[in-house]
């Protein structure tokens, strides 16, 4: 009930607020391409790939190359957060939010893949209408 | 005076001109009807020959390839899976490896040079691949002499989807070809291909003049084209009629076509060998299939063997008859020398070779009938059963033949050593069996009866039998949701009758026929005691654990009644793996799946399959079953775990009277569900614990155990026995809580109880 009230209150001041809360992904946490960041090896290799796929309109394979490094590092949550990322531009939120929990689990805490993954997790649930469930994720994310 | 007499009026008569005419007429109607029906013949004819030769020549089975192993810097990998890793996709070993189809060993180094293939995600050339091993790892990798981050080899074929006829073939470009196998084939069965309009009169005649000499049919006077035309359009009846329509469609497709075009459609039209269930067309396919290499690997002796097949691929075949195989190898030899192919010096050698032809039992040409239904079944959701008989589309699946090989081979020795124990069982034994991999659902082996290669019934997809103690975990699983129960709750297990619905009463025994009296939850479930899981499933509720069955994904209905806490309940072992695959991942639930992706033939990706759930329980809730199912390889049925590296998590299984033996045990790579039971679903003297889990044991022994890791989600904690938390100082036995249940402060003895339930996924995550 306390949770409830504390999410009310968060969206009736986000509503007062001069500047509404943006419904895009803020650019500090915006992912620009696949293959950014740092990461072993093979699972670069294969995230370069992925983008330059993605570039090249080919997101089919893509996604694929994004599942082969997701084998060779299952747990690895910044692959499932791009796999998410890739579903989510491809207007696939149904398989994009499950892949988001999953790499939530992996996340470390205050990381800033599960700032990321959070973040798109909440973009999923304003998509489906579940503004109090996206707010609350904002929430634990602040 | 002679009276003259008028003349007879005559009457007409014909006259021989008059007849003659009119006997030209009859015959030019004849002739112009005859030229008519010529004519509609050849129209005829011609019509069905430019409709098939300009459309689809041929219906190309789907091919599904196993998944390639790929080669990266800390990789789990031996040498030995490497090594037949590569002798499963036809490499051979060579000392230096200089061709593609090749591999050398040197110590930890392996040189492998890997050929062109065409991925489900783009085509990568030849390769030459450095592998360093160390400690059965990737250490490093180099691919054309630099350091790569990956590399892969060429996936294994397993097999492929076949329309009625079992018609196989591998399509290949006439510019493919090696040209002395264009020339060898040419001056062996029409020498005058270049020339001919599709029938040769002088080939005819030679053949009739030699087989009036022999007495009998000793040389044939088709040409490539009527050859060609007999296999494609017509059947193997023995007429006139049939032969003037073979000469009259061979001038035809000569007419239309060129040289070139009729001879790339033979090469890989003509039947060259059986294998099983599928018939080997075309060079492209007979290359691979008897001397394990691409076309363009062969020599001239193994030419020389394939082009001896088009006179009978059964009479020369060089398996079955090596003797004859090798006299007509000879004679082609000697036909290639004569006509400047080869020097004189090349024949001698080539003649001087033996047949060396490939294993017909080796693994690249083995299938996997089991596994190929699951393919089969979860393809057809995406594509049309017609297309993927007949577009020759490549299907890459999830298979990996090392762990493939590993079951089967636990099984076979298991299942023999059984039954040489119980002679009485001799024969009657059956297995199934399923392996996953633990973090996306990949199906990597799947066994479909004791004989893998058998195409029949399909054991691990259609063999629905009672799990049996397998249904326990998800009691134990929503027992310990409820917030009520942990590990070390006290559950009596004394004699439990439960009234059902109908008024039957429900009296479960224990396999040892005992009652246990009052032990922890844990123990309950590590020593599969029926009477405490009774009575703690109904303490549960029925609805909830036929919920909890529904959340872990079983589509099946599950009833809530009694029977089905101690395994009332029949499923496949595939059903049985999807049950558990959430479990293993931490409560991420998710569909089995065997395919990763599909091409057309020109290699253009059609399809991408990836990961794909829902979590359905915190993880943290899920690890905590896990520490349940460690115990059970720790202190309970599942001890003959224990030459393994631990923790494992497992389950026993024996469903009533002895009927079904099951095994499931994950590790932290890997997921394996194996049945053991006869097909009249008469009792065997053996349990889950003695008939199943040495399989699994002995497969996963092979391909190595990687423990599960600790979970951080959980603290051990001291509890009496009463069940109540204690403080450090106490006495007590520990064990696991989910952290954040438990109080940050536990000073005193007999503290009492845990913080509130975790309800949802959703409250999991804030």
């Amino acid at each position: 009930m306390v949770r409830l009230v504390v999410v009310a209150l968060f969206l009736v001041l986000a509503g007062c607020a001069q500047a509404p809360v943006s419904p895009h992904i803020s650019s500090s946490l915006e992912l620009l391409a696949l293959d950014e960041g740092t990461h072993s090896p093979a699972v670069a290799a294969l995230l370069t790939q992925a983008e330059q796929a993605r570039l090249a309109g080919k997101i089919t394979v893509a996604q694929g190359y994004l599942e082969q490094a997701r084998q060779i590092e299952p747990r690895n949550p910044d692959i499932l957060y791009r796999k998410a990322w890739l579903l989510w531009q491809s207007q696939n939120a149904q398989e994009a939010e499950p892949l988001c929990q999953r790499g939530l689990i992996f996340a470390e805490e205050g990381s800033l893949v599960q700032q990321r993954l959070i973040e798109l997790l909440a973009q999923l649930y304003e998509q489906q209408g579940r503004m109090m469930d996206a707010a609350t994720l904002r929430l634990k994310r602040r | 005076m002679s009276k003259k007499r008028p003349p007879a009026k005559k009457t007409p008569r014909p006259s021989s001109s008059a007849s003659a005419l009119s006997w030209q007429a009859w015959l030019l109607r004849l002739v112009l009807v005859l030229l008519v029906a010529f004519v509609a013949w050849a129209v005829w004819l011609d019509a069905q020959v430019r409709a098939r030769f300009d459309g689809h020549k041929w219906t190309l089975p789907a091919k599904v390839y196993a998944s390639p192993v790929s080669l990266y810097v800390g990789r789990t990998l031996s040498l030995e899976q490497l090594r037949e890793s590569l002798e499963w996709t036809d490499y051979r070993v060579t000392v230096s490896a200089t061709s593609p189809g090749t591999f050398a060993l040197r110590g930890d180094q392996v040189q492998i040079y890997r050929r062109a293939f065409s991925y489900w995600n783009g085509a990568e050339p030849a390769q030459r691949i450095l592998v360093q091993l160390s400690d059965n790892k990737v250490s490093q990798v180099w691919v054309n002499g630099q350091a790569a981050a990956l590399a892969r080899l060429e996936p294994q074929y397993i097999g492929g989807i076949f329309p009625a006829q079992q018609e196989d073939r591998e399509l290949v470009r006439l510019e493919d070809f090696p040209k002395d196998l264009l020339a060898a084939l040419i001056v062996t069965e029409d020498k005058h291909y270049l020339t001919h309009k599709g029938v040769s009169v002088r080939a005819v005649a030679r053949a009739f003049w030699a087989n009036l000499q022999a007495r009998s049919v000793v040389q044939g006077g088709s040409t490539l084209t009527q050859q060609l035309v007999k296999n494609f359009f017509l059947t193997s009846e023995r007429s006139l009629m049939r032969k003037a329509n073979e000469a009259m469609m061979a001038v035809l497709l000569e007419r239309h076509y060129s040289k070139q075009e009729i001879l790339q459609t033979y090469l890989n039209e003509v039947y060259l060998g059986q294998a099983g269930r599928r018939a080997i067309h075309g060079f492209g396919l007979a290359s691979r299939f008897y001397f394990a290499k691409p076309l363009h690997e062969l020599n001239h002796a193994e030419m020389a063997t394939l082009v001896g097949l088009v006179k009978g691929a059964s009479h020369y075949n060089p398996r079955r008859h090596p003797v004859r195989a090798k006299e007509r190898r000879d004679l082609v030899l000697g036909l290639m020398a004569d006509s400047g192919i080869i020097s004189a010096a090349e024949r001698i050698n080539a003649q001087a070779l033996p047949l060396s032809v490939a294993d017909a039992d080796r693994a690249g040409q083995r299938e996997y009938p089991a596994f190929l239904d699951l393919v089969r079944s979860q393809l057809k959701r995406d594509y049309r059963m017609e297309d993927l008989q007949n577009e020759g589309l490549r299907v890459f699946t999830t298979l990996d033949p090392w762990l493939q090989h590993a079951l089967e081979q636990a099984t076979v020795q298991q299942l023999d050593e059984l039954e040489a124990r119980h002679p009485a069982q001799r024969g009657k034994l059956q297995s199934a069996a399923v392996m996953t991999s633990v973090d996306g659902g990949e199906v990597r082996a799947l066994l479909g009866g004791r004989e893998a290669e058998y195409f029949g019934f399909n054991r691990a997809l259609d063999a629905k039998r009672a799990i049996g103690s397998l249904a326990k975990p998800v009691v134990y699983l929503t027992a310990l949701e409820s917030g009520i129960w942990h590990w070390g709750t006290p559950v009596d297990d004394s004699p439990v009758t439960v009234k059902g619905e109908d008024g039957r009463l429900w009296q479960p025994q224990n396999f040892d026929r005992k009652a246990h009296g009052v032990v922890p939850l844990v123990e309950a479930l590590a020593m599969s005691y029926n009477q405490a899981t009774a009575r703690l499933g109904m303490q549960v509720g029925l609805e909830q654990v036929a919920n909890s069955f529904e959340r872990l994904g079983l589509s099946e209905k599950v009833s809530p009644y009694p029977s089905v806490l101690l395994g009332a309940l029949s499923l496949s072992p595939y059903q049985v793996a999807g049950l558990y695959q959430g479990v293993a991942a931490s409560g991420f639930v998710m569909p089995l799946r065997a395919i990763e992706g599909v091409t057309d033939q020109h290699g253009q990706t059609l399809s991408a399959y990836g990961i794909k759930g829902k979590q359905a329980f915190a993880p943290a809730q899920i690890q905590w079953l896990q520490w349940g199912l460690t115990q059970v390889v720790e202190q309970g049925t599942a001890k003959g775990l224990q030459f393994l590296p631990q923790p494992i998590a497992a389950k026993t299984g024996t469903s009533n009277d002895q009927r079904d033996a099951w095994f499931m045990g994950f590790d932290d790579r890997y997921l394996g569900v194996v049945w053991v039971g006869r097909d009249d679903n008469e009792p065997m003297p053996w349990v889950g614990g003695s008939a199943a889990l040495p399989i699994w044991a002995q497969t996963f022994a092979r391909i190595g155990v990687e423990p599960l890791p600790p979970s951080k989600a959980l603290r051990f904690v001291k509890v009496d026995n009463q069940g109540k938390l204690q403080g450090e100082h106490c006495q007590g036995q520990s064990y696991p809580f989910i952290a954040a249940n438990v109080p940050a402060q536990i000073e005193d003895c007999h503290f009492g109880e845990l913080n509130k339930k975790v309800k949802s996924w959703f409250d999991w995550l804030l």
